[in-house]
């Protein structure tokens, strides 16, 4: 009953036509945010596979998506770079990798997500974009707002994003 | 004679964000100002200043008003939103963008974070320069100026002193601003007094891991202030606790007595950024150690240098 030389992955998720396959999501359970994010839910029309805890060799355990029929257009990479740096996207038609991306934490982020505090200016009805300097240590990212200083985890935070 | 130099930022939006250059550029400026006011009494000849303030206040608002006139120049400004078309609901956005139509620079108050930079990222199209004059609890930037103008004033220095910070720490934007300044200028010590629900905001925490300050959460003022060289002194403001009861209780450990000065150091100021209620008993006004109403006086200085580094040409 060994399937040590089976891809596991294969065994928990099917293969998809077309679509995205984000791989190597770390720590495990970021996988959830993603969703979020990409406002994925059971109204979206089409497909989406989600592998919890799968067992990885160079990363330990690792979350894996699969959602059919994406677009591309859909894909935030800088909003996907605050949830789940590190974990690779590969665009998919007709069963074929058509492009493959590495996402990575940006430096900043502009105009993506409302700052948390109630007495900042840019939650006023004003002429301004948000503003939010990346700070990480391993797992954790932490926004600073530029304009009211305010430091925060943003997976605490995720209703923010927009 | 006095070399005009120039800042290398346009706008005084915080402490945080300035160098240590530009703060001594303003500190010297402001000192040769002190020593010979009547000598500038035409550099800001027929400009004009908006004093923009959406929150009440007397002293920085006069202490600026007091600046720019004897600068020779003239200000234009509200000071609430009473009977102003803020009331209507007008943003600071157009508000700002009306004054940098009328004046030459513009102070603003506001009760928000981060107002005091949106408007001078609205300003900057302008070319007119915004000075804060406290941006909700964030900072005070003018205030702690005058604050360590006073200190090097009668230190000298700004470095290796002992200085403890007493009352609200957490609301206090001037607390904010004055322990960024300390953090620009070598190693400081800074003893904390202050309730544990009033203590200071925790990204000033993060903000100043890595300078040279040394933070420590002090017990009892009794204990500690024979070592202090300055103490700062701020408001308890009842609005700010959580049970009335507890700032009656509290109210009490963080007033100054007149016996509590036996023990200090002959050479110890005491500082508020007034107005104070009864923080500090009418007797202390009388001791060398007083030095709130200089402090108060020096503003005008500070704030006559950076207008003309700012306005004049
Ligand atoms: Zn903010």
């Amino acid at each position: 009953m060994s399937n040590k030389n089976s891809n596991n992955k294969e065994l928990i998720v099917a293969k998809i036509d077309n679509g995205v396959v984000i791989d190597h999501i770390t720590p495990p359970g970021r996988a959830f945010y993603a969703l979020k994010v990409l406002k994925i839910d059971e109204k979206y029309p089409h497909s989406a596979f989600v592998a919890l805890n799968v067992p990885s060799k160079k990363l330990g355990r690792k979350d894996v998506l699969k959602i059919r029929n994406i677009d591309e257009k859909d894909l935030n990479i800088e909003v996907l770079g605050l949830i789940i740096s590190g974990s690779n996207v590969a665009y998919i038609k007709d069963y074929h990798i058509v492009k493959k991306e590495k996402i990575i934490t940006p430096k900043k982020a502009t105009g993506i997500l409302n700052c948390p505090s109630s007495t900042c200016i840019t939650n006023q009805r004003e002429d301004v974009e948000t503003q939010f300097v990346v700070i990480t240590s391993k797992d954790v990212i932490k926004l600073r707002c530029e304009y009211c200083d305010i430091i925060f985890n943003i997976h605490e935070r995720i209703s923010l994003l927009r | 004679m006095v070399s005009h130099r120039k800042l290398s930022t346009s706008h005084i939006i915080g402490i945080r964000e300035m160098s240590e250059e530009d703060i001594q550029k303003i500190l010297d400026y402001a000192k040769e100002m002190k020593n010979n006011p009547f000598e500038y009494s035409e550099r800001l000849n027929g400009k004009i200043l908006a004093l923009a303030f959406w929150e009440p206040s007397t002293r920085t608002r006069l202490s600026f008003e007091s600046a720019m006139l004897r600068l020779g120049g003239r200000t234009i400004g509200f000071s609430s939103q009473a009977g102003t078309s803020l009331e209507k609901g007008e943003s600071l956005t157009d508000t700002i963008i009306m004054l940098a139509g009328y004046s030459d620079g513009i102070v603003i108050r506001h009760p928000l974070r981060g107002s005091a930079k949106l408007a001078a990222n609205v300003a900057e199209r302008y070319g007119i320069p915004i000075i804060s004059g406290g941006s909700g609890s964030q900072e005070h930037p003018t205030q702690a100026l005058l604050d360590i103008f006073t200190i090097n004033e009668r230190f000298n220095r700004l470095s290796g002193l002992n200085i403890g910070l007493i009352g609200d720490l957490r609301y206090s934007r001037t607390i904010s601003s004055l322990l960024f300044a300390l953090s620009k200028f070598g190693r400081n010590r800074i003893s904390l007094f202050s309730h544990p629900s009033l203590g200071l905001q925790e990204e000033l925490h993060y903000y100043l891991t890595n300078t040279n300050l040394e933070l420590i959460q002090a017990k009892n003022l009794a204990e500690s202030i024979s070592e202090l060289d300055v103490l700062y002194v701020t408001r308890l403001q009842k609005e700010r606790f959580p049970d009335p009861m507890l700032y009656n209780e509290v109210k009490g450990i963080y007033q100054l007595r007149t016996a509590l000065l036996n023990s200090a150091k002959p050479e110890l100021i005491i500082l508020h950024p007034l107005p104070r209620v009864d923080e500090i008993p009418y007797e202390i006004d009388k001791s060398n150690h007083a030095l709130y109403f200089e402090q108060a006086k020096n503003g005008v200085y500070v704030r006559m240098s950076i207008l003309d580094f700012l306005i004049g040409s």
